[in-house]
């Protein structure tokens, strides 16, 4: 355990990332970079799963990310996610949530420099 | 003492979280911790386990199946991202229900109901009895009912004077679970109620009826247990 409450970027949930965190510095660092290493393969699967068409393999995918999200801060996101796990119940078809699904992945992809950002902070901090 | 608890959940992050909290309260082992629920089964057959933190949402089999399996239960915390399954989580009486992604200290809250209940079961020398799942149902059963328990390959069979329980588990799960609260283990497929024991010669006793043989390796620590007058 590494002490001292670190500065999270203003655009994750600061709040959220300390009450998972505490002073852990170094469990947030391992949660960043794991995220990272996993993140771009998860969504090439939900966009596969997507173009696929399949709504329950595509809910499963979504429902998967949907509490990591929330691990590195992205809280509205999780919340976005979860809108769309829920659209996808009984839907005919992943065009349902075409819209959310395309904002979602817009706005995940904007974040994720800012992820790569603190963590190479926190690396700074915990050396 | 620290209490030993698995891990059923297929999602990296979310396991390496449990794994670090159970770490950092300092009161929690980490036995094992498995991406699936076939894996986590094969431990808990075999291995006394304390706290099971369970994923509903798996590849194969569900966390819920994972329970309509068990033989012997531990306590159970669901951690899962869906609020839906409440009603399932009350139905198998689980002890607490984390929704993902959950802060420290709510961890520490369903914690603290694991280790309450374990205080109010050491401190209620009344419950003494065990459940086990027999004919795909839980059925308790009374350590003063219990003969003896027997190995029969994968399963093992409890005697009481009534009836025979099958269930599907080992000797040394059950071993693990009860000796010390007035059973122990005479033989390598037996467990015996000392209270039960009417007589012993050589490498027998005998135990409701049925003769049940004594391992040499054993005989001397049977002996030790029992209250001979002379």
């Amino acid at each position: 355990m590494s002490g001292g409450y670190f500065e999270f970027n203003s655009k994750l949930d600061i709040d959220f990332l300390k009450s998972l965190y505490e002073d852990d510095n170094e469990h947030a660092e391992m949660v960043f970079e794991q995220f990272l290493q996993a993140i771009s393969t998860q969504l090439n699967e939900l966009e596969e799963s997507f173009i696929a068409g399949s709504t329950e393999i595509f809910r499963k995918k979504i429902h998967t990310i949907k509490p990591i999200l929330s691990f590195v801060g992205l809280t509205g996101l999780t919340y976005k996610a979860e809108i769309i796990e829920k659209n996808c119940v009984g839907a005919s078809g992943v065009n349902v949530v075409h819209e959310l699904y395309t904002a979602f992945k817009n706005e995940l992809y904007q974040l994720i420099p800012v992820i790569e950002n603190d963590l190479t902070k926190l690396k700074a901090l915990t050396l | 003492m620290k209490l030993n608890a698995i891990i059923a959940e297929d999602e990296p992050i979310s396991r390496n979280f449990l794994e670090r909290y159970c770490e950092k309260s300092g009161m929690i082992n980490v036995a094992g911790s498995f991406a699936d629920a076939e894996s986590a089964l094969e431990f808990l057959q075999h291995n006394a386990t304390d706290i099971l933190f369970l994923d509903v949402e798996m590849p194969g089999d569900s966390g819920f199946q994972l329970l309509d399996k068990l033989t012997v239960m531990p306590k159970v915390i669901l951690t899962t991202s869906k609020t839906d399954y409440a009603y399932n989580a009350f139905q198998y009486n689980v002890t607490d229900y984390l929704k993902k992604p959950f802060s420290y200290v709510r961890f520490q809250e369903a914690v603290n109901k694991v280790t309450e209940s374990f205080i109010d079961r050491k401190t209620d020398v009344k419950k003494e009895d065990i459940f086990i799942k027999s004919d795909g149902k839980l059925t308790r059963l009374n350590y003063e009912d219990i003969l003896y328990i027997e190995s029969v390959g994968d399963y093992v069979k409890y005697c009481t004077l009534g009836k025979n329980y099958i269930t599907h588990s080992t000797l040394k799960a059950v071993e693990e679970k009860i000796c010390g609260m007035g059973f122990m283990k005479v033989h390598r497929s037996f467990i015996v109620n000392l209270k039960k024991i009417s007589n012993i010669q050589d490498y027998t006793l005998l135990i409701g009826g049925s003769q049940i043989p004594i391992s040499k390796l054993l005989k001397t620590e049977v002996m030790g247990r029992i209250n001979i007058a002379g």
